[in-house]
């Protein structure tokens, strides 16, 4: 903690006290002063400050938030000021198909409508079709699940459980 | 492992149920677009760390704070420090014609009873004031009403002697005041010498004034005295004054108690300093535009100071520890142990009396 004084003078003003006193028992006569002076008036003012957890973690969201007005800003170049924005805006936009097109060509023929859903909702990789690499791991991987539970009849055709049934469960 | 195939017959698919969203970013390879991204990032980093923590201490809450003063006046008692053998050109009967080297150049006595403050300049243009008789008065005597935050000093005073006018007042009236006719005689007038007598109080500008004060801040939970906090006089323009510069400009030493900012002691300084702080070189300048013919200068008719004391625990809001010629400086918190001694002065040696 620390102070300052600074002192300051309001130009062209006086100031004066006017006093008198009178001799003991003798009220008809006195003694007038009148006095003027330096009159010395203080005050005090100041700006203490304490730390306050919830306004310091306010006060820096907000500020660290203007990292937000950097992305911003690159973006509008990028997108309206760069020569190859047309590049850019390819690679940072993903436009789908119009639509609008597609609604009014299946409007008129409810059964397209119908095989349009059932295949969307049958595979979800119709818009990001899977890599052909991955297809072939995940390919190989059913394969190999297919080609094993083939080789274990869990019900015999009766629906009975034999003991090459249990065998195989033992062993897994 | 513990099985929700039970949970898929009414979300569906585990894996597309409990699937981990995450936002998908373009990295465009253009160092010129990632370069500037990060000289705005770098900008605004040093904005909020700069600005929004150093400098203005945003993580601060404002705390409304309460301070008391007391002062205390106290006339110059070392002869070392004013007018020597009361030779003060504002007094009567001190006359030069020939000003003298050094700061006390500045005032120009005649034999006519009359004196300048020339402000370091010539003689010619300067407005010059009547002397008058001086009373070498005590703080006691001075200060002719006892305050606590605020002091009035008197520089002039003017005394008129009445008494009842017996020609239209009766004795027994006149002891009791109990007529209306009964009024003291002679009125006030200051011009007249017969009926007032004007004399200044010598050395009013090397009166000292101890100044104790203290701070509380209830929110802040924050309550400190003078004596541990670092504190300094500033002037108009916002520069450290050292109280001390003035005594040694003007008489070549400055008094051990004379100190801002000195750990464990009040602080004490003079009315000259207060006058430097607030911009006024002299007492002996005309009150706002010279009257032709009947100048009244500050002596005479008074001045108002106002001391603000402001306290802060703000870095760059508060202060460095003032140090004077008669003390160290004074850093918060100290403690005794590092109290740096007081360098001593040789006695200068006694000044002769302003040629006649």
């Amino acid at each position: 903690m620390s102070y300052t004084y600074k002192v300051t003078t309001i130009p062209n003003t006086e100031y004066k006290f006017v006093t008198s006193a009178s001799p003991y028992n003798n009220e008809s006569q006195r003694v007038l002063y009148n006095r003027h002076g330096v009159r010395i008036i203080v005050t005090t003012s100041g700006k203490v400050g304490y730390f306050n957890v919830m306004l310091a973690l306010v006060n820096l969201s907000v500020s660290f938030s203007l990292f937000a007005v950097a992305t911003y800003i690159m973006d509008y170049l990028l997108l309206s000021c760069c020569p190859l924005r047309s590049l850019y805006r390819q690679y940072k936009e993903r436009t789908t198909i119009d639509i609008t097109d597609l609604r009014k060509a299946v409007k008129e023929r409810p059964e397209a409508m119908a095989r349009l859903e059932e295949l969307l909702n049958k595979d979800p990789f119709i818009v990001d079709p899977v890599p052909a690499a991955l297809q072939r791991a995940m390919g190989v991987k059913e394969k190999d699940v297919t080609r094993e539970a083939s080789r274990v009849p869990l019900l015999s055709a009766n629906n009975t459980r034999n003991a090459d049934d249990d065998l195989y469960l033992a062993s897994h | 492992m513990v099985s929700f195939k039970w949970l898929e017959t009414y979300v569906g698919d585990l894996d597309v149920f409990f699937a981990y969203r995450t936002a998908r970013t373009v990295a465009i390879r253009d160092r010129r677009l990632g370069l500037t991204l990060l000289v705005l990032q770098l900008i605004i980093a040093g904005y909020v760390i700069l600005y929004q923590v150093v400098l203005s201490q945003n993580y601060m809450s404002p705390s409304d704070l309460v301070g008391s003063v007391r002062l205390q006046m106290q006339s110059p008692k070392d002869a070392r420090f004013k007018w020597v053998n009361g030779a003060a050109p504002y007094c009567a009967g001190v006359t030069s014609l020939d000003p003298r080297n050094g700061p006390r150049a500045n005032f120009y006595a005649l034999e006519d009873g009359s004196f300048a403050y020339t402000g370091g300049g010539s003689a010619e243009g300067a407005v010059f004031f009547p002397q008058r008789n001086c009373t070498y008065y005590d703080e006691t005597s001075a200060i002719p009403l006892a305050e606590t935050d605020r002091v009035f000093l008197t520089s002039e005073e003017r005394t008129t002697v009445q008494t009842v006018n017996a020609s239209v007042c009766a004795a027994a009236e006149a002891a009791y005041l109990s007529s209306p006719a009964c009024v003291f005689y002679p009125p006030y007038n200051k011009n007249d010498a017969a009926v007032t007598r004007r004399s200044f109080v010598a050395d009013i500008e090397w009166f000292t004034l101890l100044v104790d004060h203290n701070m509380n801040a209830p929110l802040a939970r924050l309550s400190y005295t003078v004596e541990q906090m670092a504190g300094r006089i500033m002037d108009g323009s916002g520069n450290d004054i050292d109280p001390c510069a003035t005594y040694i400009k003007n008489f070549g030493a400055c008094p051990d108690f004379i100190a801002v900012g000195v750990a464990g002691l009040p602080d004490i300084l003079s009315i000259r300093n207060l006058m430097e702080a607030a911009g006024i070189d002299t007492l002996d300048r005309p009150l706002g535009a010279a009257a032709p013919g009947q100048p009244e200068s500050s002596r005479e008719q008074g001045i108002v100071l106002l001391l603000d004391i402001s306290y802060s625990n703000l870095y760059l809001g508060g202060v460095r520890g003032t140090r004077s010629a008669a003390g160290a400086s004074r850093r918060f918190p100290r403690s005794a142990a590092t109290l740096t001694p007081r360098r001593t002065r040789s006695r200068p040696p006694p000044r002769s009396a302003p040629p006649s």
